[in-house]
């Protein structure tokens, strides 16, 4: 990943955890050309995830994400392990996670709230309609909701 | 013969002993006293017949009135003693026929003496009288000399007789208490010896028995009750081993139904196991099927949009094939799930409101029957045990036929209700297109359509669905149809108590 310099304009940075190359291509996709300035960062299992956001070896140096992209089926530790660590994280809580996967079973969407996932979304089959998600998500929860200030502590 | 018997015996020989000894003594004493009366009357016929020849000395010698008087007194007291005495021996028989003969014999010597006195006193007596009155004083004094002799032979033999009585009768008793002495002893011993042999022997039996040799029999040891007791020992052994065999079955039994009991809690521990990997397989179908499909459908579709100047018209009619292709695929994916759900996720059979699950079906139909103008009406509907949301799965999946294969006219829809002995009867009611009888078995399977996707969307999974949880209820559903009349969909649920949850089928 490309370290960026700190810039004059707020860069948004979002972690998406997916194993799946193709689904991560097409989130990336769909936010290219979207007019907020993001840099996306793209780990492939739960235990990568963690590392990434207690900064552990290679990602010593990355940027806290301001919104974490979460599928619930990974290699390794699975998303719901994931989930449940970050939001039993005092630093790492406060960070919104969106649940993205193929599921729609109830159990998954009831499981991932009790796990206070911020929100769970089945991703659309049709490509439009995926893009469309991939846009709201980001203007939801990076331009319309208020959050605390990235870093803050407690 | 039975000691009870024995006893018996034994105490009616001792009475008839006893009778016999009792009679003995009756007889032996009334001949004592016979015998007693017949000595003292022996005895006064001698004291008589002393004074007898004295009163005819006294009268020979002094010629005293007296004398005659006293002598005839004593004759008659004499003959009436003889006529009286009665004896049942020969001897003394002669002895009392000699006695009378002798005393007539006296009487006439006596009286001729009388007559003599009386003609010539003693002042006027000649030496020929002298004579005759000598002579007959020696007759007189033989005479009863004689009788005085035979008076005292008759008492004594009276009083041997007597003696031999009393001697006999006390040989009799003694004998008879002696034979009886001797026949207790040989009674008791053998009896003892019989019933302590028996005992022993029946001791014996039963240790062996006891010790839990069931094939051992008592030999026979007597027909009386301890002989009764060792059959009877025996016939319990019989009856005891016949238990102990039908025990046996029974254990057989019991090992083979634990055995049973086994094997269907492993083959119920199968059957948990391989519905979790159905589950675990369900739900890796859920997401690991539908990645890839994801990949096919979205990459097409970004191929389409980002070369859609470069495509012409018939790459972009393969382009939506292979997406439809992929849409369907992952509907039936979902179908799958959801059919296979029934009876992994089903919650538990609690009081439903059936009218509420009508409601619930209505509410999820709203946009169809809206836009259809469907009008659905309903009798009035009952509160069972089942699971509701099944339930409404139900009326929406029949509902939804019914609006999606309508006729021309404005599409109708009533559910109704009817209690039945074990169960409630259902059935949803439309005026559709109706269903060709024929294909009766083929509508309830999953996935089997009648119609193309083009004449009627859909995968095929209602029906089917609503059998599983009809099935899961433990009720049918069937229904009847003609085409082009509408048709009518049945299915019972069987009425439950709230205990009864656990028996799913």
């Amino acid at each position: 990943m490309v370290m960026s310099p700190k810039h004059s304009i707020h860069l948004i940075d979002i972690l998406l955890v997916e194993d799946n190359p193709g689904d991560a291509d097409l989130a990336r996709e769909a936010l290219e050309g979207n007019k907020m300035c993001n840099e996306l960062h793209v780990v492939v299992d739960g235990e990568e995830a963690m590392a990434y956001l207690r900064r552990e070896g290679k990602y010593a140096e990355a940027p806290r994400p301001d919104l974490i992209l979460l599928d619930l089926n990974l290699p390794k530790k699975d998303g719901r392990e994931v989930l449940a660590e970050i939001k039993g994280d005092e630093d790492l809580k406060r960070i919104p996670v969106v649940i993205l996967t193929m599921s729609r079973d109830e159990e998954d969407i009831l499981k991932s709230y009790n796990l206070h996932a911020n929100c769970f979304i089945t991703k659309p089959i049709d490509i439009g309609q995926f893009f469309k998600v991939v846009k709201t998500i980001e203007e939801f929860w990076l331009g319309i909701v208020a959050l605390p200030p990235n870093g803050a502590r407690k | 013969m039975t000691i009870k018997s024995k006893l018996i015996l034994s105490l009616i020989f001792f009475g008839i002993i006893a009778l016999v000894v009792a009679v003995t003594l009756i007889v032996t004493l009334r001949q004592v006293n016979e015998l007693d009366a017949r000595d003292t009357t022996a005895d006064k016929l001698l004291a008589e017949a002393r004074d007898l020849s004295q009163l005819s000395n006294g009268y020979i010698f002094f010629h005293e009135k007296r004398h005659v008087v006293q002598w005839e007194s004593k004759y008659n007291s004499m003959a009436s003693l003889l006529a009286q005495l009665r004896v049942d021996q020969r001897q003394q028989e002669i002895l009392i026929d000699n006695l009378a003969e002798n005393q007539k014999l006296l009487k006439t010597i006596f009286n001729d003496v009388k007559a003599t006195v009386e003609k010539s006193p003693l002042s006027t007596q000649h030496g020929g009288t002298l004579e005759f009155l000598q002579l007959s004083w020696s007759r007189l004094s033989v005479q009863t000399l004689g009788m005085i002799l035979d008076a005292s032979q008759l008492a004594d033999l009276i009083r041997q007789e007597r003696r031999a009585v009393e001697y006999h009768a006390v040989i009799l008793i003694i004998a008879i208490i002696g034979v009886l002495i001797v026949f207790i002893l040989v009674n008791y011993l053998f009896i003892y010896w019989r019933v302590l042999r028996s005992v022993a022997t029946l001791r014996e039996g039963t240790k062996i028995i006891g010790s839990g040799n069931l094939d051992y029999r008592i030999e026979e040891i007597s027909r009386d009750e301890i002989g009764d007791l060792a059959r009877a020992f025996n016939q319990m052994n019989v009856n005891l081993a016949t238990v102990l065999a039908s025990k046996e079955d029974l254990d057989r039994e019991v090992a083979a139904r634990r055995r049973t009991e086994d094997e269907l809690r492993t083959t119920l521990a199968d059957l948990e196991r391989s519905n979790k990997e159905l589950e675990q397989f369900a739900y890796v179908a859920s997401h690991d099927l539908q990645e890839p499909l994801r990949m096919v459908s979205s990459y097409t579709q970004l191929l389409a949009e980002r070369y859609e100047n470069q495509l012409d018209e018939k790459a972009k009619k393969f382009i939506n094939y292979a997406v439809d292709g992929a849409v369907r695929m992952q509907q039936l994916i979902h179908d799958l799930l959801v059919f296979s759900r029934v009876t992994t996720r089903g919650a538990a059979f609690e009081t439903a409101d059936s009218q509420a699950a009508l409601g619930m079906a209505v509410a999820n139909l709203g946009e169809a029957i809206h836009e259809s103008g469907t009008v659905v009406t309903n009798d009035e509907l009952p509160r069972i045990i089942a699971d509701q949301t099944q339930l409404a799965q139900v009326f929406q999946n029949l509902i939804s036929n019914a609006i999606k294969f309508r006729g021309r006219g404005q599409p109708r829809i009533h559910v109704s209700v009817e209690e039945e002995d074990r169960h409630w009867l259902f059935s949803v009611k439309d005026n559709g297109i109706g269903i060709d009888s024929r294909h009766k078995d083929k509508i309830f399977v999953i996935f089997q359509r009648l119609h193309t996707r083009e004449e009627y969307p859909g995968t095929g999974i209602g029906l089917a669905l609503c059998q599983r949880i009809i099935q899961r209820h433990g009720g049918e559903i069937w229904f009847n149809s003609k085409p082009g009349e509408g048709s009518s969909f049945y299915f019972t649920l069987p009425k439950r108590t709230e205990e009864g949850n656990g028996d799913e089928p």
